[in-house]
Parts: C-alpha cells; structure tokens; sequence
C-alpha cells in the first residue's frame, strides 16, 4: 500500500515519467519471473537426482571393488594360506618324496643286481670245480677199465679185484651224470641270473629315465605356476592399490558433490526470495496494470525475446513441460527415422 | 555386531553421501528427512549415534537435538550435527541444546569416520 501512495504521489510530481519507465520494465520483468523461478527449483530437482544417481554409482563401484579384491586374495590364498601357494607347496613336497622314494629304489636295485652279479660269478666256478670232478670221474674210469683187464689176467684169483674194479666204473659213470646235470642246470642258472641282471638294471634306467623326464615336466608346471601365481600376485597388488585409489578419488568426490547442497541452498533461498518479489510486486502492478492496461506490454515482449534467444536447451524454454518420464528418460537423447 | 548410525538431513543427496560413507566404513544407517522422521525412527530402533542436520523443515536440528536430550531412552546418543552453518552462534546454540559434535559441510569422508570413531560409545 505504500508503493501505491508513492507512486501516486511520485507521479503526480515531476518524476512520473521516470517511475512510470521503472514501472514499464518492471511489469515487462515481471510476467517471466515464474518462468526463471521454475528454473532455478527444477536445477535444483536435477542436481540432487545427478548426485543421488553419481552416489549410487559409487556404492557400485565400491561394492564390485571389493568384492573383486576379496575373489582374488581367496583365489590366491592369500588370506588364510591355502589356494594356490599352498598347492605349490604340496606339490613340491610330493615331487620330493616321490624322488627320495625312486631313488631308495635304485640303491635297491644296485644292491639285488649286484647280488646277481656275484650269483653268476659263483655259478661259474662251481661249473668250473664240475669240470674237474668230469676229468677226475674220466681218470677213475679209464683206472678201473684198466684194473678190470688186470684182473682178467690173474683169472679166479683177480675176480674180486674185477667187482671193485666194476664199482669204480659205475661210481664214475654215476658221477659224470650228476656232474653233467648239475653243469646243465648252472647254465640255465646263469642265463637265467644274466637275463634277471639285464632286466633290472634296464628297468632301474628306465626308472632314472623317467623320474628325470617326469621331475623336468613337474618342475617346469610347477615353475609356470609359480611365474602365474607371481603375476597373479602383482595383479591383486596393483588391484588393492587401484580400490585404494578408488576409495581416495570416490572420497574427493564425496567431498565435492557436496557442492549440490550448498548450491541448493543458495538457489532456494534466491527462487524462495524471487516468489517473495512476486508476492510483493503483484498488487501494485496489477493497480498501475488498470489504470495503463498496456503497461510493460512492448517490454515484456522484448524480455521474453532476449531470453529465448539466450536459452540453449528446450527444458529452458518449457521448464514445465522438460521433466521427462523414467521411460522417456531411457530413451532421452534419441531419435529413430 | 554393527553399529546403527541414524542420518537426519532434508537433502536426499546428502543423506545418500553419508550414508554411502558410513556403510563403506561397515555402519547399520538409519535415515530421516526432518527431526520428527528422526524421533520416529529412535522409537522403532536401537541407535548407537545420530548425524544430524540444522536447517530442516516440519522440525530442525536444534529442536530434534532437544528432543532426543529430553527422552531417557535416547539422552545419551551422541549427537553429531553436520550442517553448512559455521557461524559461532549456531554453533553455541547446538551445543546448548545437547549436541556432541559439530562439522561442517562440505565434509571428508575420512573426518567423518574419525571423528564418529571418537564420539562412538
């Protein structure tokens, strides 16, 4: 009621003209400050969506790092001693065991071949002693052949020297024959001692062979496991360092999304304050709006040009009709011919 | 067991920060958006702290910290408020009415935690 008895008063003095130019870009204003009010309460709106959607991201990104890094220290063992390195460990406890095993083995083998080989050494003298026993057996035949033509020459008196002379024979025949066995049987023995040496001492190779060929291979997986794992290990290193970064770099930006409420603030208490104006200006627009119905009318016109043309997105220009629906939000952005 | 920390604060933004802080940090959260969804959320449930802002509409901090310093099963939750307000007034007026701490926004994460850590029963 004031500004009215000051208008009036100011325009009945000489200073109307001025008041009334003020009055003219005020009501020119004044229509567009909804507008503009509208604005500054939907900016508001979206800038608290942008940082609730960025803080939901955020636990994502947290919760995914985590878990991540929490996989690989279970995958690598890290964290209770099993996994991957405890497997290496038992099998490297294992491959030496197995070695410790196949070499008591060949000192086995070494000893029995070495048995053999003395067996066979043996063998042949015993062969060589029945030789002996062969020749001595021949001389005592050719003795008693030659006491028996002897007896027959001393007649009745060399009968009884004949029957001894028969039982030398026969005794010496008995021994080449169980001389001639026995020889026979200490050659299969040998050849059967030989082949037993051969095949031990070619599976006590074998064994060495393979042993050698199989700790190569275990030793080269177990070396690419180790290589993996080491790598592995870097990798879950250079992990836990990125989540860290990422726990620093997402709390920087805690800090400075926190610029949102603050510029909400700020932008309410301007809208709150605008809607004030509104309040305040309305009525004595609306009397000096009666008595010069055209009032502001050419202002208003070249206010509301001045802003479209400064407006760059079409929510500027229809704030109230820019919010769009959460389907319409999915495809915002795009357009299909 | 985890503890509960209860956020009282009118920005959803802010209420998700802190609450987005405090559950990495391994915390239970409650939250309000005004000191009366505050008092109701203390009468459900067991609260081992409580964040709160100063200016929210339906009841504001200070009012909320009064309140929760008059009721004996909440008077003795430490009350931290966490507002854009570093004015020494505002200030003297929180710790009138009961409040433990004060920190102001925009706040560290890490700040937070330490100084909830220090504050904690």
């Amino acid at each position: 009621m004031n500004i009215w008895r000051l208008l009036r008063s100011a325009l009945s003095r000489g200073r109307g003209r001025k008041l009334m130019e003020l009055a003219e870009e005020v009501a020119g204003h004044w229509p567009h400050l909804p507008s503009l009010e509208g604005q500054i309460r939907e900016t508001i709106q979206q800038m608290e969506r942008a940082v609730t959607d960025v803080c939901g991201a955020f636990e994502g990104m947290a919760k995914r790092a985590r878990e991540s890094v929490a996989a690989s220290s279970r995958l690598l063992g890290s964290d209770k001693g099993s996994g991957i390195e405890g497997l290496l460990a038992a099998s490297r406890h294992t491959l030496g065991e197995l070695q410790q095993q196949i070499e008591r083995g060949q000192e086995i083998s070494a000893h029995v071949i070495g048995h053999m080989q003395q067996l066979e050494s043996t063998a042949g003298i015993i062969v060589k002693a029945l030789a002996e026993i062969d020749r001595i057996s021949f001389g005592s035949k050719l003795v008693a052949l030659n006491a028996k033509v002897e007896a027959a020459h001393f007649g009745e008196q060399g009968g009884a020297f004949g029957v001894v002379a028969d039982e030398i024979a026969a005794h010496a025949l008995r021994s080449e024959e169980i001389t001639a066995h026995v020889v026979e049987e200490m050659k299969q023995l040998r050849a059967t001692v030989a082949v037993a040496s051969s095949s031990l001492t070619e599976m006590a190779r074998m064994s060495v062979d393979t042993l050698e060929a199989s700790r190569t291979e275990l030793e080269s997986s177990l070396g690419e496991l180790t290589r993996t794992h080491g790598e592995m290990e870097a990798t879950l290193a250079a992990s836990v360092a990125g989540g860290e970064q990422l726990a620093g770099e997402i709390a920087r930006s805690v800090v400075a999304l926190q610029f949102q409420d603050s510029a909400a603030q700020r932008l309410s208490h301007v809208a709150d304050e605008l809607a004030e104006m509104r309040k305040t200006v309305h009525l004595p627009l609306e009397y000096l709006a009666r008595e010069t119905p055209v009032l502001g009318e050419a202002r208003r016109k070249q206010v509301g040009e001045r802003l479209a043309a400064r407006y760059t997105m079409q929510a500027e220009r229809k704030p109230s009709e820019s919010k769009p629906t959460s389907e319409e939000n999915e495809m915002e952005g795009v357009e299909l011919f | 067991m985890a503890k509960t920390i209860l956020i009282v604060d009118d920005s959803t933004s802010i209420r998700q920060i802190v609450s987005f802080t405090l559950k990495q940090a391994g915390f239970q959260v409650l939250e309000g958006s005004n000191g009366q969804e505050g008092l109701t959320q203390l009468s459900a449930q067991r609260v081992d702290l409580i964040v709160t802002d100063l200016n929210m509409p339906v009841m504001d901090g200070i009012t909320f910290v009064k309140q929760v310093r008059s009721r004996p099963a909440t008077k003795g939750i430490p009350v931290l408020m966490l507002t854009t307000e570093s004015q020494d007034s505002k200030k003297q007026e929180g710790k009138a009415a009961g409040a433990t701490g004060w920190l102001v926004k925009p706040f560290h994460p890490e700040k937070l935690l330490q100084t909830i850590a220090r504050v904690l029963p």
